[in-house]
């Protein structure tokens, strides 16, 4: 006989095991000795290879009819457990009801917050090779600020420079609004772009028409959208070499157009977009200095895009950079850093400084999943806290099915499918809610959502996922609790389950649920109080009743008195100013240089034109010296005002009557908030002069008539400015927008606490009314020997009030550091003031014993016979 | 009563022949001898459980053996009503082939 190894003799364990999990009975183990003896007998005759191999065959192939009879099984016993569960949903429609809305509302919040985290995620995606394609940023030394714009000739020269490198492109927003023209349809126009040929190799927009290699080549080409096209012409389809006429800042008169190309309409989750783009020479032709004064390293105005070859480490490309500065700009590029930062991270990277357009930011995503697992969390919480509530109500099917031969398995299976079975139906409600609610979610949101059950099948897939693990996480420990339970204990009826530890157990799920609820009440009410701190703020100047007018009007912007005249004609125009800024609009940078004492010094200061009227209209206070005045000859060429804070920065405790850069210092203004509340107040210096033309008409009317002001400016402007569209804002309405990101922040939170709280609100009319039907015996009695009705109900509320009091001494410093992190983006910010932990666990306390009110009151004047009639 | 299948008749059978000896490996054994097909556990302890439930045989439980893992043989035997079953079977079988000559002859 040949020596076999030893470890051959033995089945294949692998095999062995597999059979052993296909074995549903006992009995079934009986044929694993028939597949051993034989095994045996083959061992001994053939060797132990053809053994294995003929065990191996007899369990692979026994395997497709043991899955079949198993799925078969399955199916009728999933059956029944459905019935069960459907049984027990119908005979207790509350208590299903309860479940199935707290879980629908907590899995439609978390639908939507997906659906909104995705889409973030998509931003700027969608172009090929979109990992290769990088924005170029600025870092200043010292200062922890990234700045997005770039000198114009960057582009080409790192094009030029790095072969690693295969694409460059400027992109530049145009200044202000412009006028485009295109057969007598004119329009004010904000999407107006500038950009290289690269452009379109780099973000690969599709076009409908037109040749992506040359549509940006020659100067004042453009490129339109599709959504222009039908804009600008009702029945023209193919503007493929028409001309547009566009005016725009820079112009001193209209320019004509070819349009050279026919853009899909860019995608909204961009993080630019655009309706225009124009070729980027066009602005040799548009600005005054010529292409000498684009092409220079002096300042700084465009966004830098480049594509890389290949996917390589960004830092190596860095690296080579602060030598490409020194020789391009010199030494004074010594204190800054070039870096490169992936399109794909823009959108969530926060605002640079000179964004295109208002990004989002990581934080964001990370506070709505916070928000949207936090209200899963509570959904998930009810089902368990109502299950275990309960369960004495199932403890003797429980105890009837074990008695029947019903194993754990078997019933933790059962309560398992049950949960299943109530997280699927919520997720199909939730579907339907999301359809519902998805319009107004969106435009909230400022995103544009779609849910479209078959073309978003991987999200659907995604959110049957989720559905699933609910129904896992919220099924499993009411499972194993009643599935534990013993079942002669159930029938002789000495099971307890109002236990101290399972009342344990239920109030610190409500403390949880509660504690959710109160951060998310604390943090509404501090984002509702910084909102109304900023709304109260004085900005230091009137905002109320003031229309403002944009212009590109030549005549107007060098001539505006005649129209200021006119306009103050009227009674209920109070004052009317023609100037460069709004004093919300105040961003124009320069450097200042004086001498003090032997020493040139240098500071950098906001500056703008205005007229006599500005201070007047504005109603901006003076803390030192006069406003500009018409008496004053020299106030129009050689006069300054400045800002409390510029006045501080030069260090000039007495600056009225000195001399900054040839021009007498006159006055010192109150400081004001020219920018929003997140940023410290700017040194601004406000010069009494129109060089530069203005931009703004301010005019100050009477709220006593404010429609017809209206209708009396629009006259006086179509009048001398009859080229142009008459558009006007109100001031308080620009400012409000300065803080939509803030308050559309205050929306959603007051929307997700709401329903937070319902859904904890939900879960606690459920307990409520379960603990009432335990305690109705106690109840009874007590009210037998003579306890009052308010005794009663202070024993009933004194349940929850416990459980409120512990949530919010757990809540409070949660909020509280949440609130102070996100207080940090104000520069001016209002106190986390006490009252608003007070004010939650109150809103907290009352909404509960409101929740609970009804239910207590019903307890507490029934009457004692009926309770213990029976006993 | 209805007809058994051909993989009932064949069990059958085998464990008839087999008499007191009828459990797994025997009856794999005499049924891969009768049909030259070599069957597979799962589907020869599926045909049982079938017989089972029908009534055409009982089970009955050996003592546990070393050689086989510690279990103990499953010995089946027929019921009545499996002899009944299995002589319905012969006898319509014998009523189906009536009258029909050898059929090597006819061939072309």
């Amino acid at each position: 006989m040949r020596v076999k190894n030893l470890r051959f003799t033995k089945p294949p364990r692998l095999a062995k095991w597999l059979l052993q999990r296909m074995a549903r009975y006992e009995e079934d183990f009986l044929w694993l000795g028939d597949l051993e003896e034989e095994y045996g007998e083959i061992l001994k005759a053939k060797g132990s290879r053809t053994a294995r191999a003929w065990y191996l065959r007899q369990v692979v192939k026994s395997l497709p009819g043991y899955l079949k009879t198993s799925v078969l099984w399955g199916f009728f016993i999933m059956k029944s457990y459905l019935t069960t569960a459907l049984r027990h949903i119908l005979r207790h429609k509350g208590h299903a009801f309860i479940n199935i809305a707290s879980l629908s509302m907590g899995i439609s919040c978390s639908i939507l917050i997906i659906l909104y985290i995705g889409y973030e995620f998509s931003y700027d995606k969608y172009h090929d090779d979109a990992s290769l394609i990088y924005r170029v940023v600025r870092e200043q030394q010292g200062e922890q600020i990234w700045v997005n714009s770039s000198e114009h000739p960057l582009a080409a020269s790192l094009k030029r420079d790095f072969s690693e490198i295969t694409h460059a492109t400027r992109v530049k927003k145009n200044d202000e609004v412009g006028v485009v023209e295109y057969n007598s349809n004119s329009f004010y126009e904000e999407g107006l772009y500038f950009a290289d040929q690269d452009f379109l190799d780099i973000f690969t927009f599709p076009l409908v028409l037109g040749d992506r290699h040359s549509a940006l080549k020659e100067p004042f080409s453009v490129l339109i959208t599709q959504e222009m096209v039908e804009k600008y012409s009702e029945n023209e389809k193919d503007l493929l070499g028409k001309t547009l006429q566009i005016k725009e800042w820079y112009g001193e008169k209209k320019f004509n157009y070819k349009i050279t190309g026919i853009l899909k309409n860019i995608p909204r989750n961009s993080h630019f977009t655009f309706d225009f783009l124009v070729s980027y020479n066009t602005l040799y032709s548009l600005k005054r200095g010529g292409k000498e004064s684009v092409e220079t390293w002096s300042y700084r105005e465009p966004k830098t895009y480049i594509k890389l070859e290949s996917k390589i480490n960004p830092k190596n490309l860095e690296d080579k950079f602060p030598a490409f500065l020194k020789k391009y700009i010199g030494e004074e590029a010594a204190d800054e850093r070039l870096l490169i930062q992936p399109l794909t991270d823009i959108h969530l990277g926060g605002n640079l400084q000179f964004e295109l357009e208002t990004n989002s930011n990581l934080k964001y995503i990370y506070l709505f999943s916070a928000i949207a697992f936090f209200i899963l969390l509570i959904a998930c919480l009810n089902y368990i806290n109502l299950s275990v509530a309960r369960s004495a109500k199932r403890s003797l099917e429980v105890g009837i099915r074990k008695v029947l031969g019903a194993k754990k398995v078997h019933l933790i299976r059962q309560f398992l499918s049950e949960s299943m079975l109530f997280s699927l139906v919520a997720l199909i409600i939730s579907f339907l809610l999301v359809g519902l609610v998805l319009p107004s979610f969106s435009s909230l949101a400022g995103r544009n959502l779609e849910f479209n059950l078959i073309k978003n099948l991987d999200m659907v897939v995604v959110f049957l996922g989720i559905a699933v693990l609910i129904g896992f996480l919220s099924g499993s420990y009411p499972a194993l609790y009643i599935s534990s339970f013993q079942p002669i204990q159930i029938i002789k009826g000495t099971l307890k389950i109002g236990s101290k530890n399972s009342a344990v157990f239920r109030n610190s799920l409500v403390v949880i649920q509660f504690i959710v609820s109160i951060i998310l009440i604390v943090c509404a009410l501090v984002i509702h109080s910084q909102l109304n701190f900023i709304r109260n703020t004085n900005l230091g100047f009137d905002k109320e009743h003031i229309i403002t007018v944009y212009t590109v009007d030549e005549n107007l912007k060098s001539n505006p008195e005649p129209l200021k005249k006119e306009l103050l004609s009227n009674p209920h125009i109070l004052a009317a100013s023609a100037s460069l800024d709004l004093p919300t609009t105040i961003r124009r940078t320069t450097t200042v240089e004086w001498d003090e004492q032997g020493q040139t010094k240098k500071t950098s200061v906001n500056f703008t034109f205005v007229d006599f009227d500005f201070f007047d209209v504005y109603d901006l206070a003076m803390v030192q010296g006069r406003k500009f005045s018409k008496d004053f000859s020299l106030d129009g060429k050689q006069s300054v005002i400045l800002n409390e804070t510029a006045a501080r920065n030069l260090g000039w405790s007495e600056p009225v009557g000195r001399q900054l850069q040839n021009r007498k210092v006159i006055g010192v203004a109150k400081d004001f908030h020219f920018k929003s509340l997140h940023s410290e107040i700017d040194p601004v210096v406000f010069l009494c002069e129109n060089s530069w033309g203005i931009d703004y008409f301010s005019i100050k009317i009477s709220s006593s008539d404010i429609t017809g002001a209206l209708e009396f400016i629009e006259e006086k402007w179509n009048k001398f400015s009859p080229e142009y569209p008459f558009q006007y804002a109100f001031l308080d309405e620009r400012i409000d927008r300065i803080y939509q990101a803030e308050q559309k922040l205050g929306q959603s939170f007051n929307i997700f606490t709401f329903i937070a709280l319902l859904i904890a609100c939900l879960g606690l009319i459920g307990l409520a009314s379960f603990m009432s039907e335990q305690k109705r015996k106690e109840i009874g009695i007590r009210k037998i020997l003579g306890a009052d009705f308010h005794s009663i109900m202070a024993l009933l509320a004194k349940e929850y009030m416990k459980c409120i009091v512990i949530a919010s001494v757990i809540a409070w410093p949660i909020g509280y550091f949440a609130m102070h992190k996100w207080l940090q983006n104000f520069a001016y910010r209002t106190k986390i003031g006490i009252e608003n932990f007070f004010l939650s666990g109150l809103l907290a306390l009352v909404i509960a014993l409101l929740t609970v009110g009804y239910q207590s009151i019903k307890d507490a004047s029934a009457n004692p016979v009926d309770s213990l009639r029976y006993e | 009563m209805k007809e058994l299948t051909r993989a009932e008749e064949i069990l059958l059978t085998a464990i008839f022949r087999l008499k007191d000896n009828a459990y797994g490996v025997t009856i794999r054994r005499k049924v891969a001898e009768v049909t030259d097909k070599d069957i597979i556990y799962g589907t020869l302890y599926n045909t049982l459980d079938q017989l089972l439930r029908k009534g055409y045989v009982t089970k009955t439980r050996g003592k546990p053996m070393a050689e086989r893992g510690g279990r103990s043989k499953m010995f089946y035997n027929l019921t009545p009503a499996g002899i009944q079953a299995l002589h319905e079977s012969r006898e319509l079988q014998k009523r189906i082939w009536e009258d029909i000559p050898e059929l090597a002859k006819h061939k072309r």
